[in-house]
């Protein structure tokens, strides 16, 4: 376990051209939903509350402005949310790449490498990702939510909110469903290391494969997960808590804010980077298990996946 | 001073003020609960005196719980089984009152009973009974009737009724409707103001003394209105008796689950100094006027399981409300305050208000992080909380004016909540929504009906929360900034003390502030408590121009170029120098009258403001000054809140400084980036 973090750190230092490759996933989409608040947000410097929202928060302009222009709102919120979907297939393509470079190393261009080797991968990558939302419609939609839904309807009617079904039922969906959430990601992650190390020449394949080496490593897999996860959600807390405290009233000041903000991006993509690094490491660990299940399943039907 | 102010505000009708309601009917009720079958059995002696100049030969009853008797019902009509994000059980969920006996001195009274539908003719509706009687009932007197009644509690979706053990009890006996005599609520002649039960409205009744003996089984924690006279047990049942005067309406709850949890509020400790300083200052009142009258309260709070950690929210909203509506209307004349917090799978009966009762509305989740920041729990308390002014101790006719009642007390709780929580809607790093902008961004768009009009009218459900609630609490707020702090929260606390223990109308509320000569005042009433009219300021051009004087002919026919020709190209300093003539045009969309403020800022910094009485709809402004125009905006203080389009108030021709959606558009597209960051954040 230490030695996986010590790597995922050492990554975190190393690897930094590797955060930004990753870093573009966060700009570009972002550029998009720029574009799309531009002639929502235009309206602002003509309107009565420039003063105030220059020098902070404005309720009213808030409240008022989303009133008053539903319609361009939904369009904006169409193309942000575009943007997001965008962000995210873009996470998923630089994410093949970004593998590939960790686990080979080798010569620069690293954007040209992640690019080459993403193009290369993201084929059955979308594979393995629609295999993800499969599982994660089944245990975290099924097993969390439909068990929950049942404990509800055992409860019945007649049960008190606070009664002790409706507990188990509530804790039952929030650490089922983390817990399902967690393990079906991991899995995922696995998979895709799979691919990324060429120990998988296919999506269901790859994933058989991570459901082998999770086995018998899921709590400490799970610890991992949790600590980067931790590592991540503090460093995006902190960031965006001192950007909303800049609260820039000059051109100088957003400009600051935008660069703070960008360094704080960067620097969460490089914890990205140390997780990944950090999973190759203990993927590294279990490269007995591979072979044995390649074996197992060119003679005959591979181990089967929990 | 004071005495003088409110003279002024109502020459003539000081003297009418009361210090106690008029007594007309008070109830003597005896109730049994079977919690097994939700049947409660009733039985009341009801003592009702003739208020009027003539004689009356029939009464009218309310029994509300046949509201929810069957489908053919009005109230069922109206909402279609639904209410509040709640739908009727139209299995189990059914209940009724039923009169099994009525007599006076022994005449039975049943037999020429028959159910009238004054509001809507539904011939199937059993909400209004009108009871003939055998004789004649003289001006002022007395008539003392035997009543019996079953009743059975519906299941809850709306306001009152049973889920599980939880009961509550609203609207639950045989009750006398309002006869009217000639002048109250500016009526011509005398008779009854007898209402169905309505989707949207309930309230209407008169003042007297109550007292209700329940009896419930012993494991049943009863939560009542007025004060607990007694308590005996007997065969494994409780019978608790309770009692309360002056007041209009009677409400109380059983559940064995409730969590009970005492206070006291103490005026030298829960009136804040600050308040009573902004209070004296604003009203013209020294501090001993403004807290005689007050008196400790007591607070009794019935908390669900699961719920005892947020019982100090709802103490301190219940303190705040106390201690602001005591400053800014009048002290609270009741010796005590019981909250009941409804079940989870019971919140159809949240958020209701009935006299010294009322029902307040949480859930666990609001007690925990990061949803504690929402005043959800707050906002109720001293919304249901300030209905026990404005429906109750200032008995206004909410069936027919029901903004009186929901509108006044949501302009009571915006101005309460702002000012002790600044934000209703918290949100994370400091930021928030308050309570008076969530109403006003609902009381914006377009509107088929006026404020004033009775609750079953309006066009739809939407349109009447919007003219019970957020408009009528907006267009109070306009009045506000056009009359002036002190001039309205003066009259605002007249009406209230003119008004306490007695039946306002609207008219009632307009004359309270028609002294002050207010700008705009009449056409709002006309506009919006009585109209649809709407209100949308402009600017519909703005330019500023180096006057081009002594360019054409002169008087000896030479032809002198513009200076901007002379020049062709050649730019300097001259550019800059002025006169410049600006012209600004500034258009009213709407046909709400109100006077504005229009302030032309020049880039030199000087500002020149102008009021425009906004009769016309548009004027034009034209002036000739050393500098170049920068900014033209019209209502630069946001005084006209109910201004459709605040973003088209202002023309901007040359701006200094950081620009608002460069820094709104960063933040976003940050927020964006946030979001995105997540899935690297996770597994």
């Amino acid at each position: 376990m230490r030695d996986a973090l010590r790597t995922g750190f050492r990554a975190m230092r190393l690897h930094r051209r590797l955060a930004g490759v990753l870093w573009l996933s966060l700009v570009l989409p972002a550029g998009l939903a720029c574009m799309a608040l531009g002639p929502l947000t235009r309206q602002l410097d003509t309107s009565p509350f420039r003063t105030s929202l220059v020098k902070g928060w404005d309720s009213w302009a808030l409240l008022s402005w989303s009133s008053t222009r539903a319609a361009e709102w939904k369009g904006a919120l169409a193309v942000v949310l575009l943007a997001l979907l965008v962000g995210w297939l873009l996470q998923l393509f630089l994410t093949g790449g970004v593998l590939r470079v960790l686990i080979d190393g080798g010569p620069r261009p690293v954007l040209g490498r992640v690019v080459t080797e993403g193009t290369a991968l993201f084929k059955v990558t979308l594979w393995a990702t629609s295999r993800y939302l499969l599982s994660l419609a089944f245990w975290v939609g099924g097993v969390g939510v439909g068990v929950a839904w049942l404990l509800g309807k055992i409860a019945g009617k007649s049960a008190a909110p606070d009664s002790f079904l409706f507990g188990v039922q509530e804790t039952w969906l929030l650490t089922a469903g983390l817990l399902g959430f967690f393990l079906v990601s991991l899995r995922f992650d696995l998979a895709r290391i799979a691919l990324a190390r060429g120990d998988a020449p296919n999506a269901r394949t790859a994933y058989r494969l991570a459901g082998v080496r999770i086995r018998g490593h899921r709590a400490a897999l799970l610890g991992l997960a949790l600590f980067w996860s931790v590592v991540a959600l503090a460093l995006g807390s902190l960031f965006t808590s001192i950007g909303v405290w800049l609260n820039p009233g000059s051109g100088v000041g957003l400009f600051v804010l935008i660069l703070f903000r960008q360094v704080g991006f960067m620097i969460q993509a490089s914890a990205r980077i140390g997780f990944w690094a950090t999973l190759l490491h203990i993927d590294e660990g279990r490269r007995a298990d591979l072979a044995s299940a390649l074996s197992t399943s060119s003679c005959g039907p591979g181990p089967r996946s929990p | 001073m004071r005495a003088a102010f409110f003279l002024l505000l109502f020459p003539g009708g000081l003297a009418v003020a009361l210090e106690a309601p008029r007594k007309i009917v008070d109830y003597d009720i005896q109730v049994a609960l079977e919690p097994k079958d939700r049947l409660f059995t009733g039985h009341e002696t009801l003592r009702w005196t003739n208020p009027s100049d003539v004689p009356v030969s029939t009464l009218k009853f309310h029994l509300y719980w046949n509201a929810f008797r069957n489908s053919a019902s009005t109230f069922f009509r109206e909402s279609g089984g639904r209410l509040r994000k709640d739908r009727a059980d139209e299995k189990e969920g059914w209940g009724f009152i039923d009169v099994t006996s009525m007599s006076w001195k022994g005449a039975d009274l049943t037999k020429g009973a028959r159910f009238e539908s004054p509001d809507d003719g539904n011939a199937d509706d059993r909400t209004v009974l009108s009871v003939p009687l055998p004789r004649h009932l003289a001006p002022g007197e007395t008539i003392a009737l035997e009543i019996a009644w079953k009743a059975k509690a519906p299941k809850i979706f709306a306001r009152a009724g049973y889920v599980r053990d939880f009961f509550l009890a609203g609207q639950w006996y045989p009750k006398i409707a309002v006869f009217e005599p000639r002048g109250r609520r500016r009526r011509a002649e005398p008779g009854w103001n007898a209402h169905q039960y309505h989707a949207f409205s309930e309230f209407y009744a008169d003042w007297g003394d109550t007292r209700v003996a329940i009896t419930v089984p012993e494991a049943f924690v009863v939560a009542s209105a007025g004060e607990k006279v007694s308590e005996t047990r007997k065969g494994g049942k409780k019978t608790i008796v309770f009692a309360q005067e002056q007041i209009h309406d009677f409400a109380w709850s059983a559940d064995p689950r409730y969590v009970i949890r005492e206070s006291l509020f103490d005026p030298s400790r829960d009136v804040p100094a600050s308040e009573v300083e902004r209070a004296s200052k604003v009203l013209g009142l020294s501090r001993e006027e403004l807290l005689r009258g007050f008196h400790p309260v007591k607070l009794r709070f019935y908390m669900q399981p699961g719920h005892e950690s947020q019982w100090r929210r709802y103490e301190d909203a219940q303190k705040w409300a106390l201690a602001w509506l005591g400053l800014w209307a009048f002290p609270y004349p009741y010796a005590q305050v019981s909250v009941i917090d409804p079940p989870e799978d019971g919140m159809g009966a949240a958020g209701m208000e009935y006299q010294t009762l009322y029902t307040a509305g949480t859930d666990k989740w609001l007690g925990r992080w990061p949803f504690s920041g929402f005043r959800e729990p707050e906002g109720v308390v001293i919304h249901e909380f300030a209905h026990g002014y404005w429906y109750g101790l200032l008995a206004s006719n909410e069936f027919e004016e029901s903004w009186m009642d929901e509108g006044i007390t949501t302009f009571a709780e915006t101005v309460m909540m702002d000012r002790r929580y600044r934000y209703s809607f918290a949100l994370p790093f400091g930021l928030g929504v308050t309570d008076e902008h969530q109403n006003r961004a609902q009381a914006l768009g377009p509107d088929l009906d006026p404020i004033r009009r009775s609750a079953w009218a309006f066009s739809s459900e939407r349109s009447y929360f919007k003219n019970s609630y957020a408009r009528p609490a907006t267009v109070l707020q306009q009045i506000r900034r056009l009359a002036g702090e002190e001039a309205f929260w003066r009259a605002f606390r007249a009406y209230a003390l003119r008004w306490r223990f007695d039946y306002p109308t609207s008219e009632d509320f307009f004359d309270a502030f028609r002294p002050l000569a207010i700008p705009g005042f009449e056409a709002l009433v006309a506009g919006a408590f009585s109209g649809t009219s709407s209100i949308d300021f402009r600017i519909v051009t703005a330019t500023s121009e180096r006057q081009n004087l002594g360019a054409g002919y002169d008087d000896a026919g030479r032809l002198a170029l513009p200076p901007d020709e002379k020049r062709k190209g050649k730019k300097d300093k001259t550019d800059e120098r002025g006169p410049f003539e600006t012209v600004v045009v500034v258009g009213r969309d709407g046909d709400l009258v109100l006077p504005v403020e229009i302030a032309l800022t020049f880039e030199n910094g000087q500002v020149a403001r102008t009021r425009w009485d906004g009769c016309e709809k548009w004027i034009r402004l034209r002036t000739v000054y050393a500098s170049r125009l920068a900014r033209a905006e019209v209502d630069p203080a946001g005084t006209i809140v109910l201004d459709r389009d605040p973003f088209n108030n202002v023309k901007v021709l040359r701006a200094k400084g950081l620009s608002a959606t460069a820094k709104v558009r960063t933040y976003a597209v940050h927020l964006v980036e946030n979001l995105l960051s997540l899935a690297w954040s996770l597994p």
